[in-house]
């Protein structure tokens, strides 16, 4: 953040905390705990509308602020992950050093912390993350942006969040290795851009979501397929429409999304497939072989579908085994740190299987006819 | 119900005490009981200890209080206690609003007349401030007060009657030493972006909404040893510097910082820590926003300090007032 930009907070205007009072994640009961804490009653059957109007008229201070504002976070928001692999052979005392080496910007808000642990090294990275299409109150967050290293063998991977930051920080790294090992270092991230086979494409979400290791599939949930094969700048996330780009086919569908049990089986999906449609994003759960396990639902995406770059997955959920019903329970929990990483881990190494398998399948004959 | 004669002179002792400082009037009748007119209530009549007014900063309505004052022993209050004298005043408020013998009794006049708002002032004529009572009040169960939808009420605890007292002596030392003039202060009211200030800068009261604040700003004119310039009386901890960035931030919001008119921050309650805290957050604004001598000027205009706590000099009801508890 620049310096002219002030202090990470800004006090409120009484316009921001009645917009604010309006979301719904503070609840009626928030808002009349809050004018009581005041010495302020007023009848419980006032509708919030008129409770935000009495709040926004007082003089709101820091902690009332900061009251607010936890209230409107979102902290089960998780973001999506993505990894690299570098091929370098750097020890363990290195990738400390070189997340040392890294220096922040002096104006920032930003704090960086390195943690050893047995296996990998952690960058973490404190900022404020600012998003103005939010209301007031909303647009600032504070948010970890963490870049894991490990080292194995002859490669570097480097797991990091699907963000804008994430790449930032994952580009400073990169470039502080390169420093220490004195040579500039290539990333090698998957990318399915040169395989343009719509069948390629599936098939490599179809060998993902049954590469987990230790864990058989159990169903595919959700869907999204894409219809254009190209190298034009076309982000899902984003969602920006190509007017032109559209309006010369009519008629035609470039993305769906297919929600419900089994998708890949049904009829209507073998369709689209056989039509040139490819996934771009799948939402799968799998369940641990041995019996009395847990069931994990996990997700995978290419955030540029049009060219399949920007690989980018979730470990959404765990459905928990209960000993007295002899089933998993129905609600999911997030899953702990530790899952996380466990299924981080085998996701990429499903996600290299995966590869691996088209790379066989859709290159290797090529090369032997010419 | 209420007993008799002590209620018209604490209530007069409360009015010229505090009150009268924050620029609320006093209505002449004290300790009156009035004609209810509700059916549901089962009451022949409502009393009122004291009924005080004053004209609200943003609407420019007459605001009028109908005021049950309480005073307690220590150890002598139940939480069943004060939610039957909420309940109690609860009611009474619904049918003040709406009954021709109450109004007869109060109202200044028929023009600008909003509402009627209930205020339980509860005090304690101990020594020391009972902290047990923070508890006993947490533990009522608001639920149960039934609160009619177009009446609202204000609770000044202990704790909250013992900062304002300490606020008036305050300001009462400052304007002894000429550091404030004894009538030309006003309350402080930044016009807000869903409602602007209604009427003249000067001769605004504290309103309820200021003294339930976290913070109260006086704005005063020169005496023979003050400029004009602002006091703010900060009622919180003070433990932290990034309360104190907020609260810069506020005043620049505000537009206090325009004029480099001094800003005496007055801490009623604050840790130790609070007036290296606010120091603290100067600089820290100032880095924040790149340097700039002016607006150093400006900051350096503001001066921290607690305030003496003499409160336990203040018992108005050793004068022998009634113990509603048994």
């Amino acid at each position: 953040m620049q310096n002219n930009l002030g202090p990470s907070i800004f006090i409120p205007s009484d316009k921001n905390i009645y917009d604010a009072l309006q979301h719904k994640k503070v609840r009626h009961s928030d808002a009349l705990k809050f004018l009581r804490n005041r010495g302020i009653l007023v009848s419980s059957k006032l509708d919030k509308t008129e409770l935000s109007k009495i709040i926004s008229q007082l003089v709101f201070d820091y902690h009332d602020y900061l009251f607010l504002t936890r209230l409107l976070e979102n902290p089960s928001r998780k973001e999506k992950i993505t990894q690299a692999t570098i091929k370098a052979s750097i020890n363990h005392e290195n990738l400390v050093k070189a997340c040392q080496n890294i220096h922040k910007p002096e104006t920032s808000g930003e704090s960086y912390k390195v943690i050893k642990k047995e296996n990998s090294t952690v960058l973490v990275v404190t900022y404020t993350d600012i998003d103005f299409t939010k209301t007031e109150l909303r647009q600032r967050s504070i948010k970890k942006c963490e870049i894991e290293l490990q080292s194995n063998d002859d490669e570097i991977t480097v797991r990091m969040p699907a963000t804008k930051k994430g790449r930032e920080i994952a580009d400073k790294v990169k470039l502080s290795l390169s420093k220490i090992v004195g040579e500039e270092l290539e990333e090698e991230v998957i990318s399915l851009e040169n395989f343009v086979l719509p069948e390629a494409r599936s098939l490599f979400f179809d060998e993902l979501i049954k590469s987990i290791s230790g864990y058989r599939l159990e169903n595919v949930s959700s869907v999204d397929v894409y219809h254009k094969i190209d190298n034009l700048e076309d982000s899902l996330d984003e969602e920006n429409e190509d007017e032109d780009e559209s309006s010369s086919y009519a008629g035609f569908i470039r993305k769906a999304a297919l929600a419900g049990g089994g998708v890949l089986e049904s009829a209507e999906f073998n369709q689209l497939h056989s039509s040139g449609f490819f996934i771009c994003k799948i939402v799968w759960t799998v369940v641990d072989e041995l019996p009395g396990g847990d069931i994990v639902e996990l997700e995978a995406q290419f955030g540029t579908p049009s060219s399949c770059t920007d690989f980018k997955y979730l470990v959404r959920g765990v459905r928990s085994f209960n000993e007295r019903t002899k089933t998993q329970i129905i609600t999911k929990r997030p899953p702990s740190r530790l899952e996380t990483n466990a299924f981080n881990n085998r996701l990429e190494k499903a996600a290299k299987l995966a590869f691996d398998k088209i790379m066989y399948k859709y290159v290797e004959p090529e090369n032997e006819d010419n | 119900m209420p007993e008799t004669g002590n209620i018209e002179e604490l209530a007069k002792i409360v009015s010229n005490d505090i009150f009268k400082w924050f620029k609320w009037n006093t209505c002449a009748l004290k300790d009156v009981n009035w004609k209810c007119v509700s059916e549901h209530h089962k009451n022949k009549t409502h009393p009122s200890d004291v009924v005080f007014y004053y004209d609200d900063p943003y609407s420019g309505d007459i605001i009028y209080l109908n005021t049950d004052l309480k005073s307690y022993k220590k150890g002598s209050i139940s939480t069943a206690s004060i939610s039957k004298a909420l309940s109690s005043l609860s009611i009474s408020v619904e049918c003040a609003n709406i009954s021709e013998d109450w109004q007869n009794k109060y109202l200044i006049s028929d023009d600008g007349f909003d509402k009627v708002v209930g205020l339980l002032f509860i005090y304690n004529h101990d020594d020391e401030f009972d902290k047990d009572l923070v508890d006993i009040i947490e533990a009522i169960d608001f639920e149960k007060i039934d609160i009619p939808e177009n009446v609202k009420l204000i609770v000044f605890d202990p704790d909250k009657i013992r900062n304002l007292v300490n606020i008036v002596n305050d300001l009462k030392g400052l304007v002894a030493d000429n550091l404030l003039p004894r009538k030309e202060y006003t309350f402080f009211y930044p016009d807000m972006v869903m409602s602007k200030r209604h009427g003249d800068e000067w001769e605004q009261p504290a309103s309820l909404e200021a003294l339930t604040s976290p913070w109260l700003i006086i704005k005063h004119r020169a005496t023979e040893e003050i400029e004009e310039g602002y006091v703010i009386y900060y009622q919180m901890l003070g433990e932290t510097v990034e309360e104190f960035i907020y609260l810069i931030d506020a005043m620049s919001h505000y537009q206090m910082l325009l004029s480099n008119k001094p800003i005496r921050v007055r801490f009623t309650n604050a840790s130790e820590e609070a007036a290296n805290n606010f120091n603290k957050a100067k600089l820290e604004y100032l880095k924040m926003w790149g340097a700039d001598d002016a607006r150093e000027v400006q900051l350096n205009r503001i001066d921290p300090r607690r305030i003496p706590k003499v409160v336990s000099n203040y018992c108005p009801m050793e004068i022998g007032m009634r113990d509603h508890a048994e």
